[in-house]
């Protein structure tokens, strides 16, 4: 492609194109022989390639480089003018109200009232349908706050106008001007305007009682009735748009806008425009709060108190009080950040006086400076209006801060009882939507699908978010017909107002002993804590800055939190709330905050890169700094373990340890790159992972940092070696939280990945095999999980505010055993962890240990009955536990290779006897066995029968107790401990269909074991890929069909608790072949077809166990 | 969404290296801004293996921009022109970030239809068109811009004879020929930009 010579010389490469564009153009018109032709008579034979390339290419328009991007017709549709639709939704649309920053606004009428409505129809955006369904849901929440200071929400929903779907809410018709109009009417008394302001205000108070801030207070949002009242319009608007996407934020774009321009030093043309109509820049700039305006602080109810400022400073003396008009953008954002307005008084005399001072506390750059809230704002207007002294006064920063914090000595009120905890099994509520399915199933007249059917209705109910509907369903089963994956449906939320619900949205979940500390509100805006004693939720701090970070320390007796933007640091104790500390905070601005894990130090961190550690005895700072990058990450991750800090912004590509304990001086933060390198200790294929969450914890005595990253794995990084030592993959979207429980060795990862989008999943591993033991599905997407200190727990919290305590049930609690090595065909237990297997290299014993739950080690392999094996499968099962070592404890009856006899052994070895096997026709499956006590059960051809051992002078012969004739060749069969339950899996022809059955026998009377139900499994009759087991209490029975899934049934009654059809999560990759209950009924074994096994803690399939826990 | 850097400058300088945005126009940050994250809440919406519709991303951009700095939008053509190059740096980035993906292979697969609808190309293929017209930058700039502002901002030629101030002709002329030298540029076998398909 390059021209011979030098591809390199510019000069070269420029002569060349010049003579090849030069020749292409001379020669392109001609016909293509002539083209051709003299195109060839040129001497270079890279140009005549060249060119001969270009003409074929003008020639083949088929594969042309077409336009990818019409931008002229996409402009010219942008500035089409707005067709008005006739409808929004189901409503009659009458008329445009406006058009504002947000999208259009429309009049129209509500079909069921008559009444006339405002329709917000909001911009076209680039919605996710996850982002539409949540800001759809939450507005419709928002229609709780019901004041008649605020226009009234009534409805939301999306339409399809034009292309692409609208969210547009419907509001109650104001008729009213705006704030400006109605001041600039007629001409208002200060006493008026405050009068009018009083209104306005209480109407903030009102909604920041319920954690909603504006965020857009503007003149144009205010509307003044003919009566002379005020009404809010879009409370919370602003704060929902952006929680449902960033992208949809009203004021992100002025944010982005300010951003730039201070970014870049460069005006963006704005100059002139104050005058603008609303929804553009600034009819918003001069309302903006200067944490607003910065980007970089956070924003919560005291920004509304600042717009409150400048509308009532506007109002009062009929200006602004920062004179923006002829700045650009930048300039504008300069002043409004750092600029002290004239006062009021300096603007008209008149207005000396308290409320002057008033005004300008409002319209401090700090808002610890200003009022704390509205509720305190309007009881000095109340006094101005009675003509009583007000309150507020200028005070010194210092002293400012130690009033405000003893003013909220123990902002401790009671707040009731507002949620409960629910308990579920860990692992099974990935059912729910299995559960859907079977509503369509449900049989009214069979008791247990009815249940399943409420409590379906329940889960659909869970799913719309409708926790009250779903709780009375629940409240219609009985709690021992719930089952494990229902156990997930019981969730809490806060009771009263349903609007509650959204805004107790619980982040920073920090479980301590009983009590669980978290953030609530809207944002994460008030720590709260939960008391699993009482069932208390109570507040723990003013419920006043919008998401500042909180760390409870170890023992859970204090609770630092910054009072950010102002750097100041409160250490509350947890007990009455009471301030123990107010600290100035070494670095400009707090986003993350940790407690050393002994509870002396404080360390904070910032996405500036700015650290430090603060001794809480000697008072002593250090500091250290990370590089932080450009990346502008939105949340800063800061854990402790042992003397280092681990810290993490939200996209970049390292993390940082920070040995600050080391020498007393702090040493300098240690990189630990994410990005290309390699996973293990041999290094192996680079990773590349951005950081998404963050957890750091001592595992089996390593320190060691979870990175969750934004590609949805986990990884699990040494931090002394610096290595990451495992990689978990489980999601392709961002890991949202983490937790892990270091005694048990449990990593927990949630992600709001699901097939549909809006609802979160979250899996467990065991951090010491990196298998995965358990999965959970969520409602939504979680914001915040952790594990409880004891490990028993796991505690979610949830986006629609939920916080939810699940159970954590081991459900896996071997490591796969058995290998492509040593596939195991068959197996049984013995007593204890004594499990009898047959592999291709003969048949052993393993021996593990139930006790240690994780048994992580590979389990000790005693040798059995080698002479046994030839090299295929066999039954192996035990028939009796009474020795008192694994040596002597059990005697093992194992079907004979040749399947024409019972063989009873010792487990040294030695022969103790034999019954032959008769009634098996050529075809048939091979025999199954099962012990019992006493006894056991075998099925053979088409009879399942009963025996009993009979032990006599070391020897050991069967006696047939009964035998049950069947339709069906037994497959495999399973009896309870004690005998009086049976379960088979049978395979035959039924009603002219080939297929496998799971049959239930009640064998509690002396004989045969007689058939009480039977339950198709499978379509197919496939002899090796079938098998059954029932738990020791008789109480379930489970079978694997031959499409090796797993089928869970009521026992007594056959019916079918788990469809055959769902896949539990820890045979998603593995098909399982057959099952071996233990004799205790703790474990379920389960072997699949590569050959290995899998021990299952049974507990997780059994209601009453979950329940008792 | 987009890997890393808010600045228009990928590693190795090569895409946006010599593109002076802040010289195309007080609001071209705010356009590019604008696009970016568009683009990006866009991709995040979708499903794997689907097709960025960048006309759609444009109009957004354009109605967000018109309501919040409408002066800067009152010369069309100033726009169209800017628009083209931004969509091209937006389309670079979300081709260079699907090339730099761990997780590669069909699944994350974007692509980018043609205008009418009748080519579909893969982030290869863009990557592959983007560095092509860097060479024609520095060959023949004003050829480039014409190609930039077909391809990229789907301009008549009309438009772009009022954008750079020649006739109609002219951006025939010039439109024909560098269309043919892109496509030689971008013959299979001369590709030598990029070693990337064997990632996986």
């Amino acid at each position: 492609m390059e021209p011979s010579g030098s591809p390199s010389d510019p000069n070269s490469r420029a002569a060349r194109y010049r003579e090849v564009t030069g020749l292409f153009d001379a020669v392109r018109d001609l016909p293509e022989a002539d083209a051709r032709e003299r195109v060839l008579q040129h001497p270079s034979v890279e140009v005549r390639r060249e060119v001969l390339a270009m003409l074929t290419a003008d020639r083949d328009t088929d594969n042309a480089v077409r336009p990818l991007v019409d931008v002229a017709g996409a402009m010219d549709e942008a500035n089409a003018p707005i067709e008005i639709p006739a409808m929004v939704g189901e409503y009659k649309v009458t008329g445009l109200l406006g058009q504002g920053g947000g999208g259009v606004v429309l009049k129209g009428v509500c079909p069921r009232s008559g009444d006339a409505v405002a329709i917000k129809v909001l911009g076209i955006g680039a919605w996710s349908s996850r982002a539409l369904g949540r800001f759809r849901q939450e507005i419709k929440l928002l229609g709780h706050l019901s004041h008649p200071g605020i226009a009234k929400i009534l409805d939301a929903g999306t339409d399809r106008l034009g292309v692409s779907p609208h969210p547009y809410f419907v509001m109650e018709f104001v008729d009213g001007q705006s704030l400006s109009e109605w001041r600039r009417a007629a001409p208002r008394t200060p006493r008026e305007i405050v009068g009018l302001f009083a209104e306005i205000v209480e109407a903030v108070a009102y909604s920041h009682a319920r954690g909603i801030t504006h965020r857009d207070l503007k003149p144009s949002n205010i509307l003044v009735t003919a009566e002379g009242s005020a009404k809010i319009l879009d409370f919370g608007v602003a704060t929902v748009a952006r929680d449902a996407d960033p992208a949809l934020d009203p004021l992100r774009t002025l944010t982005m806008l300010l951003q730039l321009g201070r970014g870049s030093q460069q005006g963006v043309g704005t100059r002139g425009q104050a005058a603008t109509a609303d929804g553009s820049v600034v009819g918003t700039l001069p309302y903006m709060s200067p944490e607003q305006i910065s980007g970089t602080q956070l924003v919560d109810a005291r920004s509304d108190l600042y717009a409150l400022g400048v509308m009532l400073y506007e109002a009062l003396c009929g200006k602004l009080p920062y004179d923006l008009s002829l700045q650009s953008l930048t300039d504008a954002a300069m002043v409004i950040r750092s600029e002290i307005p004239t006062t009021l008084g300096r603007v008209d005399r008149s207005l000396r006086g308290d409320l002057e001072v008033i005004v300008s506390r409002l319209l401090e750059k700090r808002p610890v400076d200003r009022y704390q809230s509205a509720q305190e704002l309007l009881e000095d207007l109340g006094r101005y209006l009675r003509g009583q002294r007000t309150r507020v006064r200028r005070i010194p920063l210092r002293i400012r801060m130690l009033r405000f914090a003893r003013r909220y000595p123990a902002y401790i009120a009671s707040s009731a009882v507002l949620a409960v905890v629910a308990l579920g099994s860990l692992g099974y509520a990935g059912y729910l939507l299995a559960e859907e399915r079977l509503v369509e199933r449900a049989r009214a007249t069979d008791e247990l699908d009815a249940m399943r059917f409420k409590l379906s209705s329940a889960a659909f109910a869970v799913d719309r978010g409708l926790l009250e509907q779903s709780r009375f369903r629940l409240a219609e089963v009985p709690a021992s017909r719930r089952n494990w994956a229902w156990h997930a449906l019981d969730r809490f939320h806060g009771r009263g107002e349903l609007v509650s619900f959204i805004f107790y949205a619980a982040r920073d979940i920090q479980p301590r002993g009983e009590r669980i500390f978290f953030r609530e509100g809207a944002g994460g805006t008030s720590p709260a804590v939960f008391d699993l004693r009482d069932g208390t939720r109570r507040a723990l701090d003013v419920p006043l800055p919008s998401s500042p970070p909180i760390a409870v320390s170890p023992d859970g007796s204090r609770m630092a939190r910054a009072h950010a933007p102002d750097g100041g640091l409160f250490v509350r104790s947890t007990a009455d709330g009471s301030v123990l500390d107010v600290l100035e905070s070494p670095i400009d601005e707090i986003d993350a905050i940790a407690w050393s894990d002994d509870g002396a130090m404080l360390l904070l961190a910032n996405r500036a890169g700015e650290l430090a550690a603060i001794d809480l005895v000697t008072g002593r700072a250090l500091r250290a700094r990370f590089d932080a990058g450009a990346a502008a990450s939105e949340r800063v991750f800061l854990r402790t373990v042992g003397g280092a800090a681990v810290v993490g912004l939200e996209g970049a590509e390292s993390i940082f340890v920070w040995s600050f304990a080391a020498d007393g001086r702090g040493a300098e933060p240690r990189v630990i790159p994410l990005v290309g390198v390699g996973v293990g200790a041999g290094g192996g294929a680079g990773v590349s992972s951005l950081v998404s969450s963050l957890e750091a914890v001592r595992v089996e005595g390593v320190q060691r940092a979870f990175v969750g990253t934004t590609q949805g794995a986990v990884l699990d990084i040494d931090l002394a070696q610096g290595t990451i030592a495992r990689k978990y993959e489980y999601a392709t979207s961002p890991i949202e939280a983490l937790a892990v429980e270091p005694t048990r060795g449990l990593l927990a990862a949630a992600t709001g990945e699901r097939a549909d989008k809006r609802r979160g999943s979250l899996q467990v591993w065991d951090v010491s095999t990196g298998e995965a033991v358990g999965t959970l599905g969520l409602g939504t997407v979680a914001f915040s999980i952790a594990f409880s200190q004891d490990g028993e727990s796991l505690f979610v919290g949830e986006t629609f505010g939920e916080l939810t305590r699940f159970a954590v049930v081991r459900e896996v609690l071997s490591p796969t055993l058995g290998s492509a090595e040593m596939q195991v065909s068959e197996m049984a237990f013995a007593g204890g962890g004594l499990m009898a297997v047959t592999t291709a290299e003969g048949a052993f014993w393993w021996n593990w240990d139930l006790d240690r739950q994780a048994s992580r080690a590979r389990p000790e392999r005693i040798p059995i009955a080698r002479e046994l094996v030839a090299g295929r499968p066999i039954a192996v099962v035990e028939v009796a536990a009474s020795g008192p070592d694994a040596a002597t404890r059990a005697a093992l009856a194992v079907v004979a290779p040749d399947a024409t006899s019972v063989v009873f052994y010792a487990t040294s070895g030695e022969e103790l006897g034999r019954m032959a096997i008769t009634g098996r026709a050529p075809g048939d499956a091979e025999p199954s066995i099962s012990a019992t006590a006493g006894g056991f059960v075998l099925g053979v051809g088409r009879r399942v029968e009963r025996h009993a051992v009979i032990e006599a002078g070391g020897r050991v012969r069967a006696e047939l107790i009964g035998s049950d004739p069947l339709d069906g060749i037994v497959r495999s069969v399973c009896a309870t401990p004690d005998g009086t339950r049976v379960a088979a899996v049978i395979s035959g022809v039924e009603a002219n269909r080939f297929g496998a059955w799971i049959v239930g026998f009640d064998a509690s009377a002396r004989g045969a074991p007689r058939e009480s139900w039977r339950h198709p499994i499978s379509e197919e009759s496939d002899a090796h890929e079938l098998g059954a087991a029932i738990s020791s209490d008789g109480g379930t029975a489970f079978a694997v069909s031959g499409t090796g899934q797993l089928g869970v049934f009521d026992a007594p009654s056959g019916a079918n608790i788990f469809a055959i059809d769902d896949v539990p999560p820890w045979s998603i990759d593995r098909r399982a072949v057959g099952l071996a209950m233990s004799p205790d009924g703790r474990a379920l074994a389960v072997r699949f077809a590569d050959g290995s096994v899998r021990i299952v803690e049974s507990a997780a399939f059994d209601a009453e166990a979950v329940e008792a826990r | 969404m987009e890997p890393k850097s808010s600045e228009p400058t990928s590693p190795g300088g090569a895409p946006n290296a010599r593109v002076d945005l802040a010289k195309a126009g007080d609001f071209a940050p705010l356009l590019y801004a604008e696009l970016r994250s568009l683009a990006g809440a866009f991709m995040r919406s979708q499903s794997p293996g689907h097709t960025l519709q960048p006309t759609a991303l444009v109009n957004e951009a354009y109605i967000r921009l018109a309501k919040s700095s409408p002066d800067a939008l009152r010369s069309r053509s100033h726009f169209l022109a800017v628009a083209a190059k931004a969509m091209r740096h937006v389309l670079i980035n979300h081709a260079l970030a699907k090339k730099t993906t761990k997780r590669g292979g069909d699944a994350t697969r974007v692509s980018f239809h043609s205008l009418d609808g009748t080519r579909e190309y893969d982030h290869l293929e863009i990557m592959a068109i983007h560095e092509a017209l860097e060479r024609l930058e520095e060959l023949d700039p004003r050829r480039a811009t014409v190609v930039e502002a077909k391809v990229f901002g789907g301009l008549t030629n009309e438009e772009v004879a009022e954008v750079l101030g020649v006739s109609m002709t002219t951006v025939e002329s010039e439109w024909r020929t560098g269309r043919a030298w892109l496509a030689k540029e971008l013959r299979p076998g001369d590709d030598e930009s990029d070693g990337s398909r064997s990632r996986g």
